[in-house]
């Protein structure tokens, strides 16, 4: 049986701690701009505990598009939105950071309407997938820390690219230029064909050949809900084949973290494929998909 | 009599509604005047209605109550729960929303809108009117081809601070490490 004073001890030394840890998160979001940067620094940390960040009945609201390039919202608690980041941390490295922010404050309540850079780093492949946003952020000060009280995320469509103003390019060609950088090292050997390039299925005079039978492909794409053909309910997403046969997401804009895990475990589950030929040589091609809501 | 009258000042406010449910809510302006005139409604049937023509079905509303001290209480909650939480006040008082300022950012399907208004309260018992003013942010959506709010957040004016400041916006260029 343990000694009951030192039982109370014990308990003084864990309260303490706790007060200490809890004034120090404190000074730690002394401003919404500094909670703001806790926030996206706690989303590139492994698996990311970001629901203390939010104030208790915060919620976050994100925008997405289905096949028919219609937007729905989808809206999650702060412990459901660390859930999805963290699912999608299981298979990327992820790192998000705020460009340009447009900031209003009055005493307790702040915003922050911010453009965001987003690298998600395919922890086995190495490969990168790049995606941008605008975020709109409410801070509320509450018991003397800064907290998120809502977020609404609008990712960039492809149509419809954000402004310049919030990606001016001084601030942008640092980022693009560290994504880039291993690509930029390869050399040219050809004049003919461009080994950087990912070509589209009619540009190539081979298309790439899933190996098997003529239904493993279509099997597979069965099996993580996935078509070739748009269909309502679907979001489109692309993989590429490289010019060795194997093959990486290459564009995952639209997709929730849910589905970006499933489409990379479907990348995961392909064989190495014939890669697509031109000037007969082999070249990197993509291929467009879709996957179920 | 009485009956009569009842009956005449439910028909004005059914009236109201449906002109708001008339408003093309396609144009952003038109949501966040209709949700001003919708807040103004005394009748909580009524009000309700009307707010549940302009609210994201999963919409928030949350306020933030600054005292003189500068201490601040925050109230979260989804539209529904403040409208059935609020109906105490609404007995008590005739509210009133005058906007002097708004100012938006938006991108695509999404906008950010900022309001500076004025809230009047007037106290059916004694008559006595209450003014504060407020610094009001709407997160709106669009979707269906129309605008809807997601979520609504507002902070009363404390002195000596003006309210006006709030919207002071500075633009910030996040700085990345090499």
């Amino acid at each position: 049986m343990e000694n009951p004073k030192l039982m109370i001890i014990k308990k003084t030394y864990v309260v303490l701690i706790g007060l200490v840890i809890s004034t120090l998160m404190s000074f730690g979001q002394s401003t919404p701009i500094e909670a703001c940067d806790d926030f996206f620094n706690s989303l590139s940390i492994e698996s990311p505990t970001i629901s203390n960040l939010f104030t208790r009945g915060a919620h976050i609201t994100s925008l997405v598009y289905d096949s028919a390039g219609l937007p729905q919202n989808k809206s999650f608690t702060p412990a459901e939105f660390q859930t999805q980041i963290q699912s999608l941390s299981n298979d990327f490295n992820i790192d998000q950071k705020p460009v340009v922010l447009i900031f209003r404050q009055y005493q307790s309540l702040a915003s922050i309407y911010c453009s965001v850079w987003i690298t998600l780093t395919d922890k086995e492949t190495g490969k990168t997938l790049k995606s941008r946003s605008i975020q709109s952020l409410k801070f509320v000060r509450d018991s003397g820390a800064w907290k998120i009280n809502h977020i609404v995320i609008q990712n960039e469509h492809p149509n419809y690219p954000i402004d310049d103003e919030m990606f001016p390019i001084k601030l942008t060609q640092p980022l693009e230029s560290r994504m880039t950088q291993d690509l930029s090292v390869m050399p040219d050997f050809s004049t003919e064909y461009d080994t950087n390039k990912v070509y589209r299925m009619e540009e190539v005079d081979e298309p790439p050949v899933y190996p098997g039978t003529d239904n493993s492909l279509s099997d597979l794409l069965q099996s993580f809900d996935v078509t070739t053909q748009p269909s309502p309910g679907y979001t489109p997403f692309i993989i590429t084949i490289d010019e060795d046969g194997s093959a990486y997401l290459s564009y995952a804009h639209d997709l929730s973290g849910f589905q970006i895990s499933r489409a990379e475990s479907l990348v995961r589950s392909m064989l190495i494929w014939y890669p697509a030929i031109k000037y007969a040589a082999s070249v990197k091609c993509k291929l467009i998909l879709y996957i179920h809501d | 009599m009485i009956r009569v009258l009842i009956i005449a000042l439910a028909l004005i406010g059914f009236s109201t509604i449906a002109k708001a449910q008339d408003a093309d809510l396609s144009i952003l302006g038109n949501l966040v005047s209709e949700y001003f005139k919708a807040a103004s409604v005394s009748d909580l049937n009524l009000r309700e209605s009307a707010l549940s023509n302009l609210f994201d079905k999963q919409g928030t509303m949350d306020a933030v109550i600054l005292r003189q001290g500068q201490s601040s209480t925050l109230t979260e909650g989804t539209w529904g729960e403040f409208v059935e939480k609020s109906q105490g006040f609404y007995n008590s008082y005739q509210v009133e929303f005058e906007e002097s300022e708004r100012e938006v950012e938006y991108y695509l399907d999404m906008a950010n809108v900022h309001c500076l208004v004025f809230q009047n309260s007037k106290e059916k018992a004694s008559g006595s009117i209450y003014y504060q003013k407020l610094w009001m942010q709407f997160d709106v959506i669009f979707k269906s081809d129309r605008w809807f709010i997601d979520h609504v957040i507002w902070i009363n004016e404390s002195d000596p601070y003006p309210i006006q400041n709030a919207l002071l916006q500075d633009t910030i260029w996040h700085q990345t490490a090499e």
